[in-house]
């Protein structure tokens, strides 16, 4: 196999960005990204991401990375048909674990590639979890990670940097949700290697005590990227105390906290003490009892809305709704059959890591052979130039039927909030000190 | 469906995307002038394939990327020193002293 050498701007790798984030884009609503410090964009990059949603993790990353990167993944992968092929096409570089039976006994191919695209200034994409995750935590970090890295730098891959990443789904069984990507500070291998061997003795892939402290360091910076919760309790808890707190320093008490920050403060949140943790979560679940019993949203029970806006805002949005409806039709018609069939896919019952694997692969294909039928049809009853503007007009009717959904939900979430912010002054100051004391208790801690 | 019900529904966003392309390729800096001369003359000619074309090859758009330096609110200012303190660069007393300050412009910006 030989080594995979990112050569921006060829022909082959604008198309495969092109491709990626189409497919990306259209599986997600949103994906946002934080850099706090520049990455490299010379020097070797040895990328490690948690691995949450299978499939889709790979996506989101070839998409919002800056350089395309070397996927290390499981060789099972390969015996796909479709899947290995285009897996060789990406890039991928096949890693055999002891529990997969069969094939390579060894994996000398897999580190001698990745060094080889290290070498010259290349990035390598590894989950150095080994396996998907369903628990909001990350596993324990197997060493190939720091193997590759130690390895690459004896040959001569000077100047690498290891690049913590964590992916956060918003809810990752869903198609169109939101996913935020959010990078760490790199850790500079060179500098980590003077500081922990200054005696002068050989660190390469097989010195024990070097790798132990480099996958110590990068087990520790994963955790600080990707969400690590003691349960799915916690985490739903610690996201939401975040969120009111975070929306209680906005100027707007009703505004929108991105998914970014939020998730990036509930991050922090969980590497305090268990002490002050479960005080936290203690406060945020007596005001979710209470947001429970209204019936509203932290948002809509501190919106206030002038009845001019609201009316301005309603006409605004129904307007854009009449527009959108008639493509939104054409678009419903052609696009039910695959809708109904992704819909059938996510009721399957299996690991939500598996479902993130499977949704956007029976989207892509429902999709894919309903609007090639489409095309195929226009160009046989009204010649090849019908079959070129139904390739063009198929992905905006379907997009008219999203954004008219948007838009219909937008309509909701404004009724919603100006029926709260008419009642908001009859409820009791209890929910509101409730609401006070989850602000205290984090800002506390 | 009659003439005009077609015309709505297959023309309109088709001059609309059409007129975009146009505008986008007249407007971008990385084609060079005979690029964007070629571009401008293909969709101008063959517009239904010059567009099919341009939306196939055009560069993706660019992902929402923030970074450190990015305009901060009190916010995300809040969620730095909480990561900073997370990180051990900022001690515990350090970051409270910190958070007073915020809290601080917080109560006269609210004023």
């Amino acid at each position: 196999m030989e080594a995979v050498t990112p050569q921006p701007f060829t022909r082959k790798d604008r198309f495969i960005a092109r491709l990626v984030s189409f497919l990306a884009r259209a599986v997600y609503r949103d994906i946002e990204i934080y850099i706090p410090a520049p990455l490299p964009e010379k020097s070797p990059m040895l990328t490690v991401s948690n691995h949450f949603g299978g499939f889709a993790d790979a996506l989101v990353l070839l998409d919002v990375l800056p350089r395309r990167p070397g996927i290390v993944a499981r060789d099972v992968i390969w015996k796909i048909p479709i899947a290995g092929a285009f897996m060789n096409w990406v890039g991928g570089i096949p890693v055999h674990k002891p529990e997969d039976k069969g094939s390579a006994t060894s994996n000398d191919e897999m580190f001698s590639s990745c060094y080889g695209a290290l070498e010259t200034g290349g990035h390598i994409l590894i989950f150095p979890e080994g396996v998907t995750r369903n628990e909001p935590s990350i596993a324990p970090v197997k060493t190939g990670a720091a193997r590759i890295a130690l390895g690459a730098r004896a040959q001569g891959a000077t100047g690498l940097s290891i690049v913590p990443v964590g992916i956060h789904y918003e809810d990752k069984a869903a198609l169109r949700s939101r996913v935020f990507v959010n990078v760490g500070v790199p850790i500079d291998v060179d500098a980590e290697v003077a500081r922990d061997n200054a005696d002068s003795q050989v660190v390469d892939a097989n010195n024990r005590e070097a790798v132990g402290a480099l996958n110590d360091e990068i087990a520790t910076s994963l955790r600080r990227a990707a969400p690590d919760f003691a349960d799915w309790t916690e985490a739903s808890l610690l996201a939401q105390g975040a969120d009111i707190v975070l929306r209680s320093q906005l100027d707007d008490p009703a505004g929108h906290v991105e998914l970014g920050l939020r998730d990036r403060y509930a991050n922090t949140l969980a590497d305090l003490g268990r002490e002050q943790r479960v005080k936290i979560c203690a406060a945020v679940s007596r005001y979710r009892e209470d947001l429970d019993a209204v019936g509203y949203s932290d948002a809509e029970l501190n919106s206030r809305i002038s009845a001019g806006h609201f009316t301005r805002s309603l006409v605004v949005q129904l307007m854009i709704g009449v527009f959108l409806l008639p493509f939104a039709v054409v678009g419903a018609l052609t696009n039910v059959i695959p809708f109904l069939i992704v819909k059938g896919v996510g009721a399957l019952r299996v690991a939500p890591s598996m479902l993130s694997t499977l949704k956007p692969i029976a989207a892509f294909a429902a999709f894919g052979i309903t609007w090639g039928i489409v095309i195929w049809r226009a160009v046989n009853s009204f010649g090849w130039e019908a079959g070129v503007i139904a390739f063009i007009l198929l992905p905006v009717y379907l997009a008219a039927v999203i954004l008219l959904v948007e838009r219909m939900t937008s309509i909701w979430r404004l009724l919603r909030r100006r029926r709260a912010s008419a009642s908001a002054s009859n409820l009791g100051n209890e929910i509101a000190a409730h609401r006070q004391a989850v602000v205290e208790t984090v800002l506390a801690s | 469906m009659n003439e005009r019900t077609l015309l709505l529904i297959v023309g309109l966003p088709l001059l609309a995307l059409w007129a975009r392309a146009i505008f986008e390729v007249i407007r971008r800096d990385d084609l060079s002038a005979v690029q964007t001369v070629m571009w401008v003359i293909g969709l101008a000619f063959v517009p239904a394939l010059g567009l099919a074309v341009y939306i196939v090859v055009r560069t993706p758009p660019k992902t929402r990327v923030r970074n450190a330096t990015s305009k901060t609110n009190r916010a995300e200012r809040l969620v730095l020193l909480a990561e900073q303190r997370q990180r051990g660069e900022l001690a515990d007393d350090e970051y409270r002293l910190a958070l007073a300050g915020l809290e601080q412009t917080s109560v006269t910006s609210n004023t």
